[in-house]
């Protein structure tokens, strides 16, 4: 006998099996699809209730011009999904982009072209995210403790650049970028500036996991580093880019909340890197790492916001909308096991009569 | 059966993993106060078997009988309380805790109110216990500071606390110097003379033979037979586990006359070895023997440049090699001891396994080409007649002879000039052994050079050109492997009298 | 003592006696009686909240959620006390007690039960307690004046210059280090972090330990809630024990506990309450300028985990090469 295709199987009992394998490697591919599954049906169910809520809910107009917020965040979850792929994580995002803001206010404040000055905050995310970088694939520290200290030394930068000051007088055409629609589309049926660049950034990163092979060396560095060093991958350096690239999304997604709200102080987005690191495991991105898809970070940013909005037009307050989330969260973990549980059950005890 | 008095007996077990049989109505009659081997290739069911019958695992019929209690399906604990233990390979102990922490962790916590026990208590009946196996190591060392097989001693005091009536050793040589190996064997033989009952799992035929008192053999999840070992041979149990001949394959050694493709001269990696130097010829397998834990992994690993060096020089191609990937681009591979851990992402497609080291070939710019990397794949899963159903099967889903050839195939799309071995048919079946033995001689006569670190003496004999043996992180000695046998090697692997140390 | 302050924490231990020393020398005020006091009730809170997070960090876990749950406790006591002034202490205690408890059963069933990852179970009912505690209070505030005079006394009359706050503190410790140090039952939660299949494969209830750590992790923010509301009388809901979880996480970090389990100490644990505590006070009496001290904490944090790194990786390399002659030919057998 030559060692069969299933380790401990003698060859009758493989034919028997060859389906069941068989459609394995094909839900590995679905894997993707499966992981958005909870996200895409807490869409719908948000959006029938915000629908019977109220006949306004489903205007297109007032949903997407509720937007800007969002997008923030997405930026922030797009290039999370990376760092938590990678099996890692970084809960500086949002001090991250604190520091980012303030020194683009600093910079126009101190008379630099807005353009410059944005260009400048994305560069300080990017430098702030390659330190995380260094600390974590450099150094070697556990990433949730490296970025929980630079989570508090980021914030405190910010502390220190912007003291309690306000700093805003932005230009005309750098404010409310998030009320910005494109391509002569009306109050009606916008095209909100945001929306277009969270799309765009999502297709990129798409591109990136998917297609690249970087995102081929995220994948398997997150499901096991050793073997991924072990055929010739710097791991470390993977990590480092990631890193960086989510230091990035955090500068940009500075320039977007400082157009926003057309001012800048040193708590800007705080806390902001809770949604974000929800918004990436509601999308089925593994916390271990490993697995997860953009595609599915996306999908759970439209859900929170769907949800958001649906039980913002009931009147349900901030908080409890966040209890919401949190309970979907925890659901979107729960549910899915259970059912592959009961399930196993089920086919344990067919076999059995 | 009239032995089923007081000894173990296992009657019409089975059990499937997702519908896969495992164990089809597997009856073994262990008497007490014996020696009983399980042996069989790897996926036979030895290991669910012992982990039924430690409460691990549930069957899903059948009858586990110790004195009259049925122990199937029942718990862990259920099974500890009328005396079974386990002692796997993986010594079951907590790094961070002391030896008397880890040797009473399980213990119940007794009385009404769930008493906690006073740990320093105990200390003396712990002496008395790791006295009693020969184990001197401080009560209040922490474990991961000590040697594996002191951990595996520490493992047994800690099943021997309670009344000991079945000890169940699954593979607990495998990482273990043969000194280390008549220790436990000595431990094991005065356990029986005291009357415990154990069932030893192992793959090396000769530890076999030497500690059996019966053997049972099984395959594909059923129970050939089982026989005392005096009345028995190495041939006669290959065949039985196998249930064909399998020719033996000695290859004559001595084919060194080919140019020097890789030179180490001086190298050494903090904590593993030093000053080790050696030149390695096109179309040659140069073995590495060694004991356990003699820097022979480490060294290949540093070689490969993913271990840190303080001193020496690799160069291979005229080009030195001091990162991983000056070694790649001189043409290196690296096949790791522990396929499962180092060697494979066996969460990951048998594709992306493929294309990981091959990057540069399936992709442009940066960007990944599916149909290139689905030709490669497709390519070597053919010519390493590796058996799946195609590139996006998960290894997991393999053999363990097949993901080794899913391991070596990462190397082999490109020009490989030494391919290093570690441990090629460690937990590989006797069939996909040959497959891969035959692989490596096929690559050697296309002018690779493979260097081979081996623990599995027939294999390094039979396959080295010529053998470099390690101990304690120094190279001791070089053999032509026409002429080494045995007793040479181990002569400079354990320094044993009479070896020019 | 020697035991007290072995390896890694004698490390925290020279941390600790250098912030004290210098600011020290740079502010005489700082080394009086009263300010050491002040330093300690200003920790007390921090303190029992990181002896439960190192508990549950020793398990593999962690629970972002604490923040909200002395929240929830804080907010249930005031409001009882609010509603019903005629409550005695110790039932007010008990409440908060119960509801923190409630709250780390239900992580710990989502953790050991329902297998859901201690970071995503916990940073979920982070904002589930959260949004409870605005619901039971209807977003609002329990103003100091309807806390009981008992409450508030836990932290501001002083027992011979000793706050209650101080006192519970040191209770805490106390039963803790018991614990874990000297009992299995303490063991284990080091063991289930430290290699969980074994645990589980050398029979140790590693559900029970698991609900068991998260639930006491509960009762202690439940114990916190109650020092809370002691220590500050107001209950808002929107402040309430915002962030909590990431200082108490620090002080566990910055004490020497291993984030991936396994290890951790309460010596290392008082000692990293200590370094936050002499920092933030010792920042505020030399008038350094408040919005410094938040990068302070975050500096310090950084330098001990990566100091705390360098020294594993330098011990691990020893105890490879002793190890490796531990391999040696042993003629003995």
């Amino acid at each position: 006998m030559d060692a069969g295709i299933v380790s401990s199987t003698a060859p009758s009992s493989a034919a028997v099996t060859t389906p069941r394998h068989a459609a394995r490697p094909v839900a590995g591919r679905l894997d993707g699809v499966r992981g958005v599954l909870p996200a895409a049906c807490v869409i719908i169910v948000a959006l029938v209730l915000g629908a019977r809520s109220s006949t306004h809910f489903l205007d297109a107009g007032a949903l997407l011009l509720h937007t800007g917020r969002y997008v923030e965040i997405g930026l922030l979850a797009l290039a999370l999904t990376i760092v938590i792929i990678n099996g890692d994580i970084d809960l500086s995002v949002a001090s991250n982009v604190a520091v980012s803001a303030a020194v683009l206010a600093i910079a126009y404040r101190g008379g630099a072209p807005i353009a410059v000055a944005c260009m400048l905050a994305v560069l300080t995310g990017l430098v702030l995210g390659l330190v995380n970088g260094v600390l974590v694939a450099v150094i070697g520290l556990p990433s949730l403790v490296a970025t929980l200290g630079t989570l508090a030394a980021y914030r405190g930068i910010s502390e220190i650049l912007l003291g309690s000051d306000y700093i805003g007088d932005f230009p005309d055409s750098f404010a409310e970028a998030d009320r910005v629609t494109l391509f002569g589309t009306s109050a009606q049926r916008p095209l909100p500036l945001p929306l277009v660049v969270l799309l765009l950034t999502a297709a990129a990163f798409g591109f990136l996991l998917q297609r690249t092979n970087f995102g081929l060396r995220c994948l398997l560095t997150g499901s096991n580093s050793a073997a991924t060093r072990f055929s010739g991958i710097s791991t470390w350096r993977v990590r480092l880019q990631a890193f960086a690239l989510s230091g990035m999304m955090a500068g940009a997604a500075a320039v977007l909340i400082a157009s926003r709200l057309s001012s800048v102080s040193a708590g800007i987005a705080t806390g902001m890197e809770l949604p974000a690191i929800t918004v990436v495991v509601l999308g089925g991105t593994s916390i271990f790492g490993g697995r997860g898809s953009i595609l599915g970070t996306v999908v759970a940013l439209f859900a929170v916001m769907a949800v958001r909005e649906a039980l913002a037009i009931n009147n349900v307050q901030g908080e409890t909308q966040d209890a919401v989330i949190g309970l979907i969260l925890i659901a979107s973990i729960l549910v899915p096991r259970t059912v592959t549980r009961l399930r196993s059950r089920l086919v344990r005890r067919r076999v059995h009569t | 059966m009239g032995e089923t008095t007081a000894g173990l007996a296992c009657s019409g077990v089975n059990k499937a993993f997702g519908g896969v049989p495992v164990l089809v109505d597997v009856h073994l009659n262990v008497r007490p106060g014996e020696i009983h081997v399980l042996l069989g290739e790897n996926g036979a069911g030895k290991s669910t078997l012992v982990k039924i019958v430690a409460g691990l695992v549930a069957p899903d019929s059948g009858s586990i009988v110790l004195d009259g209690h049925d122990l199937a399906g029942r718990s862990v604990a259920a099974a500890q309380s009328v005396g079974v233990a386990l002692i796997h390979q993986e010594p079951r102990l907590f790094p961070d805790l002391t030896v008397l922490e880890n040797v009473w962790i399980d213990e119940p916590s007794r009385g009404r109110f769930r008493r906690s026990i006073n740990l320093r208590s105990l200390g003396d009946r712990t002496r008395q216990l790791l006295d009693q196996l020969g184990c001197r190591v401080a009560l209040d060392a922490r474990v991961n500071s000590l040697s594996v097989a002191d951990q595996q001693l520490v493992d047994i005091a800690s099943a021997l606390r309670r009344e000991l009536r079945v000890l169940i050793v699954d593979e607990p040589t495998a990482s273990l110097t043969p000194s280390e190996v008549q220790v436990l064997f000595g431990v094991l033989r005065s356990l029986r003379d005291d009357g415990v009952t154990i069932i030893f799992i192992g793959h090396r035929l000769e530890e076999i033979m030497s500690i059996g008192d019966r053997i049972t053999v099984l395959r594909d999840g059923c129970v050939v037979c089982t026989l005392a070992v005096a009345d028995t041979d190495e041939d006669e149990l290959i065949r039985l586990m196998v249930g064909r001949d399998i020719e033996s394959g000695i290859r004559t050694g001595g084919h060194t006359s080919g140019d020097v493709i890789l030179t180490v001269s001086g190298l050494s990696s903090p904590g593993a070895f030093a000053g080790v130097g050696f030149e390695v010829h096109r179309g040659e397998v140069l073995g590495i023997g060694g004991l356990v834990g003699a820097g022979r992994t480490e060294l290949l690993e540093t070689i490969f440049g993913v271990r840190r060096r303080t001193h020496g020089t690799v160069v291979a191609g005229g080009h030195h090699i001091v990162r991983n990937a000056d070694a790649i681009r001189a043409g290196l591979g690296l096949v790791p001891e522990d396929r499962g851990v180092n060697g494979l992402v066996v969460t990951r497609p048998i594709r992306e396994n493929i294309v990981a080291p091959n990057m540069r070939t399936t992709s442009r710019r940066g960007v990944r080409r599916r149909s290139r990397e689905t030709d490669l794949a497709a390519r070597l899963i053919d010519r390493l007649r590796i058996k799946t159903l195609g590139g996006d099967q998960l290894p997991n889903q393999l053999s363990g002879g097949n993901q080794q050839k899913v391991s070596v195939a990462k190397w082999m799309a490109k020009e490989l000039t030494v391919l290093l071995v570690d441990e090629p048919t460690r937990g590989v079946d006797v069939g996909a052994k040959a497959e891969i033995h035959g692989l490596l001689r096929e690559l050697v006569a296309h002018g690779t050079a493979v260097i081979m670190v081996s623990s599995d003496m027939r294999e390094l004999l039979s396959m080295s050109d010529r053998i470099v043996v390690m101990r304690e992180g120094a190279l001791t000695g070089e053999l032509d492997g026409a002429t080494a046998d045995e007793e040479s090697v181990l002569r400079l692997a354990a320094g044993a009298p009479g070896a020019a140390a | 003592m020697k035991r007290f302050l072995q390896q890694r924490n004698l490390g925290i231990f020279a941390v600790v006696v250098a912030l004290f020393a210098v600011f020290s020398a740079i502010e005489p005020l700082f080394a009086t009686a009263a300010n050491v006091e002040r330093i300690l009730r200003g920790i007390g809170i921090l303190f029992v909240l990181a002896i439960g997070q190192m508990m549950v960090v020793a398990t593999r876990n962690i629970d972002l959620s604490i923040g909200s749950t002395l929240g929830m406790s804080a907010m249930a006591l005031a409001i009882v006390a609010k509603d019903h002034p005629s409550t005695p202490l110790v039932v007010l205690i008990l409440i908060a007690l119960a509801v923190g408890t409630l709250a780390g059963v239900l992580n710990g069933v989502l953790v050991a039960i329902a297998e859901v990852p201690a970071i995503i179970a916990t940073l979920g009912t982070l904002a589930v307690y959260r949004g409870l505690v605005f619901t039971i209070s209807d977003s609002g505030t329990v103003e100091a004046q309807f806390i009981p005079r008992a409450v508030k006394r836990l932290a501001i009359t002083p027992t011979r210059n000793i706050s209650w706050l101080v006192i519970t503190g040191l209770i805490v410790a106390v039963i803790a280090w018991l614990v874990t140090q000297r009992t299995l039952t303490g063991r284990r939660l080091f063991a289930v972090g430290s290699n969980p299949d074994a645990a589980r494969a050398r029979g140790l209830p590693v559900t029970g330990i698991t609900i068991g750590v998260f639930a006491a992790m509960g009762a202690l923010a439940g114990l916190a809630g109650v020092l809370y509301v002691g220590q500050y009388g107001t209950v808002n809901a929107s402040s309430v024990g915002i962030g909590f979880e990431l200082t108490a996480i620090t002080a566990v970090v910055v004490g020497g506990t291993n984030i991936f389990g396994g290890s951790g100490s309460v010596v290392g644990t008082i000692l990293g309450c200590l370094v936050i505590g002499l920092l933030d006070n010792g920042l505020k009496v030399l008038r350094v300028d408040s919005f410094w001290q938040q990068a302070a904490e975050g500096a310090i944090i950084l330098v001990a985990v990566v100091a705390d790194t360098l020294i594993r990786r330098r011990q691990e390399l020893r105890r490879a090469l002793s190890r490796r002659s531990g391999v040696a030919w042993t003629p003995a057998s």
